[in-house]
């Protein structure tokens, strides 16, 4: 590996050592519970819902509330953050497994992660009147699981383009990207419109990725 | 304003920020601000007739333009761009660090303080990007922007790397220099400049 390439002490580190996944299985009641907080957000924002709505929305009590999440509200919600961006991940990696070039890999991971977060209804509205809960939501310890987590998933379809260390450093780049343009959104590059994620791909991404890093796709 | 009023101006706000560091939970009193600025109540009221209110909105403004100024003295000297970048990340990295911990520290009305320097707030995004731009005007002068780069578009693009960066340095151990410097001349700086990295070659852009 030369120099210039990405290196990545994460390499080092087992991945699977990550907290397992906090949104629980689809239909478990970890998952009723954090899907019926984001319905609540959805229509109320964050500040305005109970747990009381909670459990109603979920179909359970209280008591089951508190016992899955000691935590209260804010525990369900980052369970729910980390729950919503692995089933946008979960989507993605389906889609991208026919994808065959390194270029049209980025662009849509990005393209569809932004359209995502865009359409998300409880997402908009704390992006439209709960900004300051939001940025809560985003410290520097969930942005950590978040961007690990993009680059744990990410990794089995990087892997076809690149070699580990790149693999996982380019996962956690592209997730990076994805939270600040919706974040903080750009004239320039709208990343819901595929030729923006391209143009972004192309001008950023793909010089930063040295060429004995990827592997040489049949053309 | 003449240099005299600036200058209390700036020691009641100094004293602010101190206060706001040592202060238990609770916060502070404007007794203790005057006393730490060596000035009475009376003249806090006059540059702040808000009160604390008021001295909290205009110390936790120029905290931050006194947070990037600082963060911008300590690199100007460096000789390279990525050099400039890789201290900024870890100095800037540290300087959130303490700022977070003060988090725990104070009183609510103090949090917007604290949280100025965030890498979230949108006052912040603009000095950034401003002064990246100001950095990359210099390498567009020396010919070192890629084709295709402006100064506009590189500052851009490196203020949200510099901020993602600073908040979740995850996956990168900021004191080892070769890892911080990869990741700077490979994720920063290899679409903009020209000879940041061993860039692969030109993807076919058809």
């Amino acid at each position: 590996m030369t120099e210039n390439s990405i290196q990545s002490p994460l390499a080092l580190m087992s991945l699977g050592d990550l907290p397992a996944t906090s949104g629980g299985q689809t239909g478990s009641a970890q998952a009723r519970v954090t899907s019926a907080l984001l319905r609540c957000v959805g229509r109320w924002g964050l500040s305005k819902t109970t747990i009381e709505d909670v459990a109603k929305e979920a179909g359970v009590s209280r008591a089951t509330v508190y016992r899955l999440f000691p935590g209260g509200k804010n525990a369900i919600m980052r369970a729910a953050v980390l729950g919503e961006v692995r089933s946008l991940l979960a989507v993605l990696t389906v889609e991208l497994s026919g994808v065959d070039q390194v270029e049209d890999c980025l662009t849509v991971a990005m393209n569809h992660a932004a359209q995502f977060l865009e359409q998300h209804q409880a997402l908009s509205f704390m992006r439209d009147h709960e900004s300051g809960l939001l940025d809560q939501l985003l410290s520097s310890e969930q942005l950590d699981l978040l961007f690990l987590t993009a680059a744990q998933v990410m990794k089995p379809v990087l892997l076809r383009f690149m070699d580990e260390a790149a693999a996982i450093a380019v996962g956690m780049w592209v997730a990076r990207l994805v939270v600040s343009y919706v974040s903080e959104p750009s004239a320039e590059f709208d990343l819901c419109k595929e030729q923006d994620s391209r143009r972004l791909v192309r001008m950023f991404l793909l010089p930063g990725i040295s060429a004995p890093q990827l592997k040489h796709q049949p053309s | 304003m003449s240099t005299e009023v600036e200058e209390t101006r700036e020691r009641i706000m100094q004293a602010a920020v101190s206060c706001a560091e040592t202060s238990s939970v609770g916060g502070f009193s404007l007794e203790e601000v005057a006393a730490s600025a060596g000035v009475s109540r009376t003249t806090i009221y006059r540059y702040f007739p808000g009160g604390r209110p008021q001295l909290v909105q205009e110390t936790a403004t120029w905290e931050i333009a006194r947070f990037w100024a600082r963060l911008a003295e300590a690199v100007e000297d460096l000789p390279t761009l990525e050099e400039q970048l890789v201290a900024g990340l870890v100095i800037g990295r540290k300087l959130i660090q303490k700022s977070q911990l003060l988090e725990n520290m104070v009183d609510s009305e103090m949090l917007e303080l604290v949280a100025a320097v965030q890498p979230s707030e949108p006052l912040v995004h603009g000095v950034i990007r401003d002064y990246m731009r100001d950095l990359l005007i210099k390498e567009q002068a020396a010919g070192r922007l890629r084709p295709g780069m402006t100064p506009e578009l590189g500052a851009d693009y490196l203020m949200r790397m510099t901020l993602s960066w600073m908040a979740s340095p995850t996956g990168l151990d900021l004191s080892d220099q070769v890892a911080t410097h990869s990741v700077i001349r490979t994720q920063f700086l290899a679409g903009v400049l020209i000879d940041a990295s061993e860039a692969m070659p030109d993807p076919e852009l058809g």
